[in-house]
């Protein structure tokens, strides 16, 4: 069994990639059923373009799904491919791009910055914003950006303190806005990226 | 009136029906003489008195109903005129000279008294009262300003006296009543039930959870003289309304509009 442990989302967008080829189900089937097979091989039986088939082949080779093996007919060299495994296993942990967060973050004093730009519109019934909007770039690259919040995103940013007054730390503003702790990941979230686009200021 | 922490506005909102009326009839005389323009004349009234009619409904203000009267029973005096004017003027016509002669003087007790105009302008100078000048603020977000002890019942009925007083306009939602403090001369769009953007007008909002939450529109911020501190003039403007609300629960009502004139606005301001 061919196990992709621990596999970074890179790698698994890279397999990701090749199995929802459209001929990939046949190319498997070839592989499967053979001992080992050449990109041309490969190419004729399935109607495909040899570079095609030696991309798709070079891929699994580079996702150590395939063992390649150099052969020689007559003098000149060529590859031929055969599986490891008759199984793939894909194991991806998500906790590898979970954001790590100290107990800073939550003490970290914070408040909306003057004259920010920013637009904040009210969700409807007015007890949370929906969404934020403000601009980045200049000139003719200037763009809008409209950022739909979570409504507990927009529970805390409707308790953040106004600019220009004394900041509170997160943990505070959560308290105010009523928001359980478990929420913390996608409230420090909203926050990092406020504070990118210097809506947010922390002290 | 430098005392004032707003700037004074001058605003030709008001006079805008009656040139409207003026110029109508003057096109309409030249283009088709007088036996048209009177018409003319008439309708225009009229329809005005329909719209100050609607602000009745709006508001349940006496003054509105009795402006509305007015202007439609001029709007029939307009047309009631016979042209050329004949020797012996019609009974009717009569009738309608002796209504407007015994309404006019009511009238301007109403306007005199001010109980014809909207006090957005005295409720945000009272707000501002206390607040010291800062460094500009200002921010579209709401501020929540604490919670306040209430029922549904006693928001309609706050929402019934601030509308019927003319201190602002309650938009209900599903579970938060809106209140807009209307400055005078801009009460048309208010009137006219134009769906509002709640970012472009002030309110204090009463959910029915007792939270209370405060908007102060670019416009009105700007509409004071100094940079006040945005965040200290929000959280005024939510206890004044706090206030004036626990004012009605106790139904001391009156201690509300006697807050309101103490500021001595004139009814030009």
């Amino acid at each position: 069994m061919r196990n992709l442990m621990n596999t970074d989302f890179k790698t698994a967008a890279l397999l990701g990639t090749y199995i929802s080829k459209e001929y990939a189900r046949d190319f498997f089937e070839l592989l499967v059923n053979y001992q080992d097979i050449s990109a041309s091989e490969a190419a004729s039986r399935l109607g495909l373009h040899i570079r095609t088939a030696q991309d798709f082949l070079e891929g699994l080779a580079g996702l150590d799904i395939l063992t390649k093996q150099e052969v020689y007919e007559k003098k000149r060299p060529y590859f031929r491919y055969s599986l490891k495994t008759h199984r793939i296993t894909l194991d991806l942990d998500l906790t590898q791009i979970q954001k790590a967060r100290s107990e800073n973050d939550m003490t970290r004093c914070i408040r909306e910055r003057a004259n920010s730009g920013a637009n904040f519109s009210l969700a409807r019934g007015g007890e949370y914003i929906g969404h934020v909007s403000f601009w980045t770039g200049e000139g003719r690259d200037r763009k809008e950006h409209r950022l739909s919040l979570t409504i507990p995103q927009g529970k805390f940013l409707f308790h953040l303190p106004f600019p220009n007054v004394e900041c509170l730390s997160v943990n505070e503003i959560m308290r105010k806005a009523n928001l359980e702790n478990e929420l913390t990941p996608e409230i420090l979230d909203v926050v990092e990226m406020l504070a990118q686009h210097n809506i947010i200021e922390m002290q | 009136m430098s005392f004032r922490k707003l700037r004074p506005e001058y605003s030709i909102n008001d006079f805008i029906p009656f040139i409207a009326m003026i110029f109508s009839f003057a096109v309409s005389y030249v283009l088709f003489g007088p036996a048209i323009a009177k018409w003319v004349l008439g309708g225009a009234v009229m329809l005005f008195g329909l719209y100050l009619l609607m602000g009745y409904f709006r508001t349940y203000n006496t003054g509105y109903l009795l402006t509305a009267i007015f202007n439609i029973v001029w709007g029939g005096f307009a047309w009631s005129l016979q042209i050329p004017f004949p020797d012996e003027i019609p009974t009717l016509t009569k009738l309608l000279i002796v209504l407007l002669l015994f309404m006019l003087p009511v009238l301007w007790f109403f306007i005199l008294t001010k109980r014809l105009k909207w006090r957005g302008r005295e409720i945000f100078e009272l707000a501002a009262l206390q607040v010291e000048e800062a460094t500009s603020g200002y921010t579209s977000r709401p501020r929540p300003v604490g919670k306040a002890d209430y029922t549904e019942q006693d928001l309609h009925a706050f929402a019934d006296f601030l509308s019927k007083n003319l201190i602002a306009i309650a938009y209900f939602e599903s579970d938060r009543v809106i209140f807009a403090p209307v400055k005078n001369s801009q009460e048309y769009p208010f009137l006219l039930g134009v769906s509002p953007n709640l970012n472009e007008f002030s309110w204090v909002a009463f959910d029915l959870h007792g939270n209370v939450s405060v908007h102060i529109s670019h416009k009105d911020y700007l509409a004071y003289r100094d940079e006040l501190s945005f965040d200290a003039l929000c959280r005024s403007l939510g206890q004044l309304f706090i206030e004036f609300l626990e004012m009605c629960q106790r139904g001391e009502q009156l201690r509300v509009n006697e807050r309101i004139n103490a500021l001595q606005m004139s009814i030009f301001e």
